[in-house]
């Protein structure tokens, strides 16, 4: 027996109805059947990935890990730069999520999708790294702990191996994180599609229909997960800080590295938020769902986050001049002073002048000049791990030991493929999955 | 026999909820269909929290005691120094324990959360049946 | 692409790491074990050692060569050897390199119609040569300086075929020396210098620790003096910047061409001082007066300098004063030689620090001027058929004139192991078995014989020096058929008495010589010297250099791995430049600069130098050597283009520097040197842990520098001290790692990239005013809180309970943060497959340490296999490894005996008594790593 209600004003039930429809069909329009310029774009993409990267990566593999222009004693390059700046663009999705979904803010519920999108390719573009900067990539299982003929297990007390943990884990609860979410989304999508598609998106629901059990239990795993997400984001890059500061190498032995080196995960992250959505808001027509407040205040919180890192380079000079050591100093005078003090000022222009003129509201309501600032700080950020590596490795305590490091070619290809990875993956997410969470905009209606 | 309401607005799901709870309906004979999550209705049915809190706390000690555990006793079934630091570095294992913890935790609250709302419902993955966009409300009779 | 490489690729495409892992698979080749061992007596995996000499310059060591599986696989200096006990310096360790050269000639080879080398075979050439000295003509065969029964048997040769035998070819000839010594005692003999009994030694240019005399038996006795301790003081004198001068006590920086005006203050000053003879009196008398302020002036040398060295010789209970290298090879050098001699005499070192019986015989080594002869012979075509007996002048000698003469010859017959400019002008090359593949013997010193013994076959067909002889003798009908083994053999009963069987087992006989009875001749002439002083402008110096000699092993691609320890600079040519001229050149390093002399010019890129002269330039002896001419005085080869000009061109030439900084940058790396750190919070640092190296007696307790408590090793740790004073930065040490540990040698290209695989290396830091320099060895420190083990996620590296920093190679997956976090960065990562080694080179491969693969980290092992090996022999004998019982192949290989290695833990062993000793520091100590290397840092009054 079913009761068709109509004794309320119809006006406003009827509107709000209307408004969550709205948003279904905003939503849902960007996943209509991709033409022809798409699947070139993906293709072109594709392209740049299996030529650039695994190319090159297979020539490594077959010649040796001297076809890289890391050397002695810089024995890390592009390749650790490129992994710890990929953390870092992963770091913000779930920062974006995760945090603000426990404070309970309103804008998060623009970007939590594209951003958790994101993570997850990030982490997957990230965990290539350390397998292609292995000299014996063929042995990267070595890294696990697993029970082996040789009865040995492997070191946890090396950063090393915390790494293989804290990333893994962050993979995998990003991964599930992003599913969860995508649940009810799913759902949705079943009752937009026919044939083959809604079969793939009915079972990706998992038989999802909004019942009270399932929103219970929902709203709990989601409440969970995100509990989880957002201290394992401090983690994981506070692990990836330690890879260094757990090093004697000086520049790298400092105790502040885990918060500057999430501030910095964060600021990059808003970054590459900010350079993704900006064109995706455009070409998927998201307008309505995506409104310029919240881009308002995703820049707030990148100028906040330049600032924390404009500190973090600051005090570390004032540190690094304070100890009177002279193996500490020698590294920071270097880095501002020496063969990379291109990298180094770069770093600084990008990071901690390019964003300042967002005290301004009218600039930070301008998505143009939000999408150029972006792209300065995605430079900036990976200029910064370069300079923190890089340099450090290359002048430490014995003079004689010194040497420059130049990325080779085949380094240059593999960061530029990664980069085809990236962008392939993220058009496979706009076109295929609802890039922004509808029962969580719906939400937001009354 | 039950008894469906449907309603397009949040606000008249929650009304017609709590004149049923009021009424003296037995709010284990509700059920509920929404297209977001509505807090205000879990209040008012007295909703117990959900298991999957459980799931999670035995999945986070689990994870974080085989953090421990697992480093330390490798580390003890072959000695092989590093540094001359301790064989058994508990500082070092903690970041491992917390991973493990997380790690656990997070999977086994996704496990929980599909034994408790019983998915993946193969029936209504394969059926007609959709999640739309209205507000219902089933009641069951006793 | 043929089916394998096609294969390859396909693997790629398909899964490239499952190939990479299948790669060893790919190259091995079919086992068999030695299930019945080989007739020869080899005995798998022992082995055996042969005393046989060394040939790679004429200096001749003893040495023993360790044979594994029926070849050699490491040369070590012949323990008791009267004249390099035990030591073997880096020419000597890389002889095994031109063994297994790849570019060995492997066969007998014969212009053909196109006038190019082609192979032919022994039966085909030796008749061509045999019937070519039988037919009219002046034949004439040119060697190296040879001794022992192969200048006995070159006697045979020439009075039997009639082929005139020329005064032998050395570039080194020491022809002003000789001919000093021939002026003023009528004795043209090289003597010994002993530095041992010397209490003052003054060189003048002999580069002692480079390639005059015997560096290594020099390095030795400078090593027993430091250990007699008391008041030593060394100055060298020289225009350049030689290791020699960096590792005297003082280097005295002279203006080119005038040090016999230093010579001649110092003959004057000792002649104030001490009665001499009336002979002496008047060769003295006839030397002209210089007084001090003219000497400075002239030599550019501080007045202080020169009276403090005159002051040291005047009171110098034994005074030693030795001329040689670059100072006395230009025109005026005869007048050095000959002031160096007087001064010899005056000071009564004659049979006190100087052994005039003991040299080695250069009676029947020629000069410049001998070569000169056969050039203009050859010129005027009075030159029949010219054997090239293992020399190689046109390479070593830049003339213009010389390669048209040769092309004179009726017939050239080349003799040599390997490609070199003069076999390339040959019409017949009949290639020189390696001395480790031949009979013979040597005399390195007068009465020492050193035995020359095969260590395995020939790898190719190749003949020995001996044997080449006897055959083309026995082809031109000349001698009765025998081979060059008998004749030694005969040789050896002959004049030593003892059978062959008795003489391979000791490798040597010594007999003493008598005491050489020394007078001083009647001065036949006034004696004068260039008054004006010195060659003008800029001046291009030619040096020996310790790698390659006179420029004859500069093939060994070993030699050109290991750096020059003065300026790190590997593989390739360079022009030194001192930092004052670079600077007003405006050059840095690697900068292209063109010398330009009257009638040659040539484009080098620069190495600065510290330490080295306005003006000055040097240029090591080598393929791009200048055309110095030689002196028509005393026939010695030149070693001076004076008046060049050197402008930069422009460019920059990529040229392997290996070392980042030429001073230490304020950190404290030397021995005895601390860390500059800058503010008034350096004291606190200090005291809360990490004190300052050298600046705590002893060394910080592990207590305080640490968390942890010091480690618990049951019965060894394994320990290394070096100590600075002995070390003369000789890098031999170097070589004999490469060879012990396999370490692969990369090439030009990766040491560009600052990619070199050393496991040891000699670091040189140079004062802010290059006045001072020290070289460092430094390898793996095997820290007892070592920072690379931690870090590594798979235990690739641990701590062993010895002490040892151990690396486990198979399990390496090459992360490379062990190298990044290690301070000393010790560390060498396989970029390549470098150990892919050609043929014959694979075969110089020690079967006692692994191979490494690409990807792999390595490092110094303290040679683990040698530890291993006494651990065995040790348990055979049911006891603990003993002091003694084994040292490491830098630590053996040390000519300086500044290395010891052994076990720290026992109170009675060497290295607890260095690493306890006063001088004893570490490198970096304030890291709290808490190295097991020791270095004893320089200065307790030895040093002034």
């Amino acid at each position: 027996m079913t009761h068709k209600t109509a004794d309320v004003p119809a006006g406003s039930a009827h509107s709000a109805s209307e408004a969550r429809l709205q948003i279904e069909r905003d939503v849902i329009q960007g996943m209509q059947r991709p033409g022809l310029s798409y699947w070139m774009l993906v293709g072109f993409f594709a392209t740049v990935f299996g030529v650039c990267l695994l190319g090159a990566w297979g020539w490594q593999i077959y010649k040796g890990m001297g076809v890289a222009g890391i050397t002695n004693p810089t024995g890390w390059g592009v390749y650790i730069v490129n992994f710890v700046f990929w953390v870092g663009i992963a770091h913000s999705g779930t920062l974006i999520s995760a945090v603000l979904f426990l404070f309970r803010s309103k804008f998060r519920s623009s970007f939590n999708r594209a951003a958790e999108a994101m993570t997850v390719i990030a982490v997957m573009c990230a965990g290539m790294y350390p397998l292609i900067h292995l000299g014996r990539m063929w042995y990267f299982f070595w890294l696990l702990p697993y029970p082996n003929q040789r009865l040995l297990w492997t070191n946890f007390k090396s950063p090393l191996e915390w790494d293989v943990f804290a990333v893994s884990t962050y993979l995998t609860i990003s991964v599930v994180f992003f599913y969860v979410g995508l649940i009810p989304d799913f759902a949705i999508v079943k009752r937009y599609t026919r044939g083959v598609r809604r079969h793939v998106y009915s079972a990706l629901s998992l038989g999802w229909l909004g019942t009270r059990q399932q929103w219970r239990n929902y709203n709990m795993v989601y409440a969970l997960l995100a509990g989880f997400a957002a201290p394992l984001v401090l983690s994981v890059h506070s692990v990836v800080s330690w890879d260094f500061a757990m090093g004697i190498v000086p520049g790298w032995h400092t105790t502040i590295f885990a918060p500057y080196f999430v501030a910095g995960a964060i600021f990059s992250g808003c970054g590459m938020v900010l350079t993704l959505c900006i064109p995706m808001r455009k070409i998927q027509k998201l307008e309505r769902v995506m409104p310029i407040e919240h881009f308002e205040k995703l820049a707030k919180t990148m100028l906040f986050m330049s600032m924390i890192v404009g500190y973090a380079y600051i005090i570390e000079f004032i540190l690094a001049y304070y100890s009177g050591n002279v193996y500490e100093f020698g590294i920071f005078r270097d880095r501002a002073t020496g063969f990379y003090k291109f990298q180094y000022w770069g770093m600084v222009f990008c990071n901690m002048i390019v964003p300042l003129p967002l005290f301004i509201k009218k600039l930070r309501r301008s998505l143009a000049y939000l999408f150029i600032t972006s792209i300065f700080v995605n430079i900036g950020m990976w200029l910064e791990r370069f300079v923190i590596i890089v340099t450090s490795l290359s002048k430490e305590f014995d003079p004689y030991a010194w040497g420059p490091y130049k990325p080779s070619i085949i380094e240059i290809s593999i960061t530029i493929g990664t980069f085809g990875f990236f962008f392939m993956m993220f058009l496979l997410f706009a076109k295929f999955l609802p890039v922004v969470a509808i029962t969580e905009k719906k939400e937001e209606v009354h | 026999m039950s008894e469906r309401f449907v309603f397009e607005s949040e606000h008249d799901f929650l009304h017609k909820l709590e004149e049923l709870v009021k009424s003296g309906v037995d709010p284990r004979h509700i059920d509920t269909r929404a297209p977001h999550p509505v807090y205000h209705a879990e209040e008012i049915l007295g909703e117990k929290p959900s298991i999957v809190r459980t799931f999670a706390l035995i999945g986070g000690l689990t994870g974080a005691a085989t953090g421990y555990l697992f480093t330390s006793l490798t580390a003890l079934d072959w000695i092989l120094p590093v540094g001359n630091k301790p064989i058994v570095g508990i500082p070092a294992y903690t970041v491992i324990a917390f991973e493990l913890m997380v790690l656990f935790g997070g999977l086994s609250s996704f496990l929980g959360f599909l034994v408790s709302s019983r998915m993946p419902a193969v029936r209504t993955v394969i059926s007609s049946d959709e999640f739309v966009d209205n507000f219902e409300i089933h009641v069951r009779k006793g | 692409m043929d089916r394998r490489d096609f294969l390859r690729w396909v693997g790629v495409a398909s899964g490239a790491s499952v190939l990479a892992g299948c790669d060893l698979n790919r190259k091995s080749e079919k086992l068999i074990p030695y299930l019945v061992p080989p007739d020869d007596g080899t005995i798998p995996g022992e082995a055996t050692f042969l005393a046989t000499s060394c040939t790679e310059c004429p200096a001749n060591c003893g040495v023993t060569a360790r044979v594994r599986d029926a070849r050699p696989v490491k040369l070590e200096g012949l323990a008791g050897h009267p004249v390099n006990d035990g030591a073997l310096c880096i020419r000597g360790q890389a002889s095994l390199n031109r063994l297994y050269n790849v570019e060995r000639i492997r066969g007998p080879q014969m212009k053909d119609a196109s006038g190019k080398l082609a192979p032919t075979t022994w039966d085909n050439a030796l008749p061509r040569v045999a019937s070519a000295i039988k037919s009219g003509g002046d034949h004439a065969l040119l060697s190296g300086r040879t001794s022992g029964s192969l200048a006995a048997l070159m006697e045979d040769f020439s009075s039997r075929t009639g082929v005139r035998r020329l005064p032998e070819f050395e570039v080194f000839s020491y022809a002003a020396v000789r001919e000093a010594n021939r002026e003023l005692f009528g004795q043209p003999v090289v003597p010994v210098a002993m530095p041992d009994a010397a209490d003052v030694v003054i060189t003048v240019g002999a580069d002692v620790l480079e390639t005059c005399g015997n560096p290594v038996a020099f390095a030795r006795a400078l090593a027993r003096r430091r250990d007699r301790g008391g008041k030593f003081e060394w100055y060298h004198v020289e225009p350049h910047a030689s290791m020699t001068g960096f590792k005297a006590s003082q280097r005295v920086v002279v203006r080119p061409g005038t040090e016999a005006h230093l010579l001649a203050f110092l003959l004057h000053a000792v002649a104030g001082q001490r009665s001499l003879d009336s002979r002496t009196a008047a060769h003295v008398n006839r030397v002209p007066a210089v007084t001090a302020d003219r000497a400075a002036e002239v030599t550019g040398i501080a007045r202080e300098q020169i009276e403090h060295m005159s002051e040291a010789l005047v009171n110098a209970s034994n005074p030693l004063l030795l001329a040689g290298g670059v100072s006395v090879a230009h025109d005026g050098g005869l007048d050095v030689a000959h002031l160096a001699a007087l001064l010899q005499s005056a000071c009564g070192m004659n049979g006190r620090t100087l052994d005039f019986a003991a040299g080695a015989d250069y009676s029947r080594t020629g000069s410049m001027a001998d070569f000169d002869r056969l050039v203009q012979r050859l010129e005027a075509g009075q030159v029949g058929t010219l054997i090239l007996f293992n020399v190689d002048p046109v390479g070593l000698v830049a003339d213009d004139r010389l390669k048209n003469a040769l092309s004179r010859a009726a017939l050239l017959v080349g003799v040599g192991d390997m490609p070199n400019p003069t076999l390339d002008l040959c019409d017949i090359v009949l290639p020189l078995s390696h001395t480790l593949e031949s009979w013979g013997d040597n005399e390195p010193a007068a009465g020492v014989l050193n035995v020359v013994q095969p260590a395995l076959t020939p790898l190719f067909d190749t003949l020995s020096a001996g044997d080449i002889l006897l055959r083309i003798m026995a082809e031109a009908g000349a001698a009765q058929d025998v081979t060059y083994q008998q004749y030694v053999a005969d040789r050896w009963a002959r004049e030593y008495g003892t059978g062959a069987e008795e003489m391979v087992k000791t490798g040597f006989v010594s007999r003493k010589p008598a005491a050489a009875a020394i007078t001083l001749r009647d001065p036949d002439h006034r004696f004068t010297f260039d008054t004006t002083g010195g060659l003008e402008g800029g001046v291009l110096v030619l040096a020996p250099s310790v790698r390659w000699y006179d420029g004859r092993s500069e093939g060994l691609e070993l030699l050109r791995e290991i750096p020059d320890p003065l300026t790190s600079v590997s593989w390739d040519a360079w022009v030194s430049v001192g930092m004052e001229t670079a600077t007003a050149l405006g050059v840095a390093d690697q900068d292209e600069v063109e010398i330009r002399a009257a009638a040659w010019t040539t484009r080098l890129p620069v190495r600065r130098q510290p330490g080295l002269a306005r003006d000055v330039f040097v240029v090591q002896r080598g393929a791009a050597a200048p055309p110095t001419g030689w002196s028509r005085v005393s026939g010695e080869s030149g070693a001076y283009l004076a008046g060049v000009s050197v402008t930069p061109t422009g460019r920059r030439v990529r040229l392997p520097i290996l070392s980042g900084s030429l001073g230490e940058e304020g950190r404290g790396i030397v021995p005895g040197h601390h860390p500059e750190h800058f503010s008034p919070h350096a004291e606190m640092m200090a005291v809360h842990g990490g004190a300052h190296s050298g600046e705590v007696t002893g060394h910080p307790d592990p207590k305080d520098t640490s968390f942890y408590p010091a480690p618990d090793y049951p019965k060894y740790r394994w320990a290394m001290a070096i100590d600075m004073e002995k070390c003369v930065g000789c890098s031999a040490c170097v070589a004999a790692c490469h060879v012990e540990n396999n370490v692969p040698m990369t090439g030009r290209e990766e040491h560009l990239k600052g990619r070199e695989m050393s496991w040891i290396r000699l670091e040189q830091y140079y004062s802010e005013d290059g006045s001072q320099a020290d070289f460092v060895p430094t390898m793996c420190q095997h820290c007892d809180y070592a920072t690379c083990e931690p870090v590594c996620p798979v235990y690739a590296t641990y701590h062993n309970n010895e002490g040892l920093n151990a690396q486990v190679y198979n399990r390496c997956v090459g992360t490379r943060y062990c190298s990044n976090n290690c301070p000393y960065k010790q560390r060498r990562f396989n970029w390549f497959a470098h150990n892919d080694r050609p043929h014959p080179l694979n075969l110089m491969v020690n079967p006692d340490v692994s191979l490494r693969g690409k990807g792999i980290m390595e490092k110094c092992t303290m040679c683990v296999q040698r530890i291993r090996k006494a651990r065995d022999v040790a348990k055979d004998e049911k006891r603990d490894i003993r002091e003694g019982d084994l040292t490491t192949a830098c630590a053996q290989s040390c000519p300086g005996n500044a290395i010891v290695f052994g076990n720290l833990l026992d109170e009675n062993s060497e290295v607890h008594k260095w690493a306890h000793s006063e001088r004893s520091t570490r490198i970096l100590e304030e890291l709290g790593t808490s190295p097991g290397v020791f270095y004893l840092k320089k200065g307790n009054g030895h040093d002034a």
